[in-house]
């Protein structure tokens, strides 16, 4: 407990007086390739890469890791249970919101940078991104359905942890590249570059990229989100249409 | 090449798309039906959001409807009254469809309700398909006669108030059945995005005694204007029409109706229907395995939305 403590007087410590200090000892400056990725029609997932250059002491071992989170929206999980012979989602938590895409890349896995706590509380671990819903965060399942819910979302490559993602360059230069899916949906995403100094953050940068629909993609979704009824009647018309010219063109050629 | 949904908020493959709509609207050119409840549950299949597979299918449903409409006014096969009466029911079925759909939409309940219902239609058609298809075979090669239909005149419709005349059907009936059977397809057009034919056939001839010859070219009707109103309001109420996605089946989907209906003209009856019934048992087996057997994941998950 004194440890623990002691280390948070020290983190606190190196906030209030750190800057001065800290900056002649670590500096980091990054910026993205894109800090708009556009998605057109044959959007099929985006790379976002940062690059960086670190000025660090020679003391000791220095580890970038960069998160990369998408907007939130709210989403639910539920357990299936068997009732009445189906398999049937029963057991339900809501998250009030949850991030649509949250990807860290580093330069090897983040147990072996930082203990566990430290990369919760800097927000490195998608579990602590998730905002439980108030009226489900009593529910006794909570813990393992939230686990399960992460779980999916990596399989589903919307979670992703990349060890292999920083690469180190010479001169303390660094690339960072996370490979977002094509199901990210658009919005204002945050790129966060942490140094961390013998598993202690030492300097952090934020900076936000955008993904936007663009050309055809942003006109038709704009269409059907401001003109519902137009766009409704253009899908009417797009079926009528094709479906009279399918039937004139078979009776031109293949009359009978 | 991948072509990115800018409802569905992903990408497809266009030709994996089109492809499909060739092979689900050759079918339907085939059996004389929309082809919407094979293709929204593909779609679901495929990982589309159940909101968007509804749109998308009755999208195509409207369109394979309207490829062969007119051929079948040109043939004098459409009571145009019945057709309207059932549709002016099709449309208020719409519209509570839809207000239910949206709820479900708001509950997060959209996709799970899309499932079941689809696993009990689609089982319970496929079944019925398959056997009487087995027992329409059994008896031609026993040398019987094929079944004819009696035409009753003692049931529901004729005893119900509000008789109207149906002069093309020849029938004199109470408009109650007609509008009933309206609003019941309606309502699971809107909700599961189907045009409503396969079940609008038999409770036409079933329920309503109508001359076998007026069944297909009124239902086509009833179809094109029930799925043309899910279309409508599943843009405007639910938003959830992708028009990318609607275009690449409708595509495929018109060009393989034309291929269906020069198919269907020469194959036999019975076996088709044996093979339309396997097809859609298929279908309501990968929808239940999920429902019935232990599932691969405990766990489902999702936004609002059906997406992300």
């Amino acid at each position: 407990m004194m440890a623990r403590l002691s280390i948070w007087m020290v983190l606190v410590f190196g906030l209030i007086v750190g800057p001065a200090a800290q900056a002649q000892s670590t500096q980091v400056s990054a910026a993205l390739i894109d800090d708009a990725v556009l998605v057109t029609s044959s959007f099929t997932g985006a790379k976002v890469t940062v690059f960086g250059s670190v000025r660090a002491g020679s003391v000791g071992r220095t580890d970038i890791v960069v998160a990369v989170r998408g907007p939130d929206r709210p989403a639910w999980i539920a357990k299936r249970k068997r009732t009445a012979g189906l398999w049937i989602g029963k057991d339900q938590i809501n998250f009030a919101a949850a991030p649509t895409f949250f990807g860290v890349a580093s330069a090897r896995p983040l147990e072996q940078i930082a203990p566990s706590d430290t990369l919760s509380l800097y927000g490195l671990r998608p579990k602590g991104q998730l905002d439980i819903a108030k009226a489900s965060a009593d529910s006794p399942l909570a813990d393992e359905l939230v686990d399960a819910f992460v779980a999916q979302r990596q399989r589903e490559k919307l979670y992703v942890d990349d060890p292999n993602g920083v690469k180190l360059l010479k001169g303390g230069l660094f690339r960072a590249d996370i490979q977002m899916p094509d199901r990210t949906p658009p919005g204002l995403y945050t790129a966060k570059v942490m140094v961390f100094r013998n598993g202690r953050p030492a300097q952090s940068t934020l900076t936000t990229l955008v993904v936007s629909k663009v050309g055809t993609e942003r006109a038709l979704f704009e269409f059907a989100r401001d003109h519902a009824v137009l766009h409704g009647l253009a899908g009417v018309l797009l079926a009528l249409v094709a479906g009279l010219s399918a039937a004139g063109i078979v009776r031109r050629f293949a009359p009978g | 090449m991948q072509v990115y949904l800018p409802i569905a908020e992903m990408a497809v493959s266009p030709w994996l798309m089109a492809t499909l709509g060739l092979v689900v609207g050759c079918l339907s050119g085939i059996f004389g039906v929309g082809g919407g409840f094979l293709m929204t549950p593909l779609l679901m299949l495929m990982g589309i959001p159940a909101p968007v597979a509804v749109a998308a299918g009755a999208n195509l449903a409207a369109a394979s409807s309207m490829s062969s409409v007119l051929g079948q006014f040109e043939r004098r096969g459409v009571d145009l009254r019945m057709g309207l009466v059932i549709s002016i029911g099709g449309i208020i079925g719409v519209g509570i469809g839809s207000l239910l759909f949206s709820w479900l939409k708001s509950q997060g309940a959209a996709e799970a309700t899309v499932r079941i219902a689809y696993t009990i239609l689609l089982g319970s058609l496929g079944t019925s398909l398959v056997w009487e298809s087995l027992r329409a075979m059994a008896k031609t090669r026993a040398g019987g006669p094929a079944p004819s239909f009696r035409r009753a005149t003692n049931d529901l419709a004729h005893h119900l108030p509000f008789k109207v005349r149906f002069p093309r059907s020849k029938l004199v009936i109470s408009i109650i059945p007609p509008l009933a059977i309206g609003v019941g397809v309606g309502i699971l057009s809107a909700i599961m995005g189907v045009g409503g034919g396969f079940i609008l056939i038999p409770a036409l001839v079933y329920l309503i005694h109508m001359p076998p010859n007026l069944v297909v070219g009124t239902s086509t009707l009833q179809v094109l204007i029930t799925a043309s109103a899910t279309t409508f309001l599943q843009s405007a109420a639910n938003g959830s029409l992708d028009l990318v996605l609607s275009g690449l089946l409708i595509v495929g989907g018109v060009m393989g109706a034309q291929i269906g209906v020069i198919i269907g003209r020469k194959l036999k009856g019975e076996q088709l229907r044996a093979l339309l019934g396997a097809l859609v048992l298929l279908v309501a087996l990968r929808l239940a395995a999920d429902l019935v057997f232990v599932p691969s994941t405990l766990f489902e998950l999702s936004s609002p939305g059906g997406g992300l």
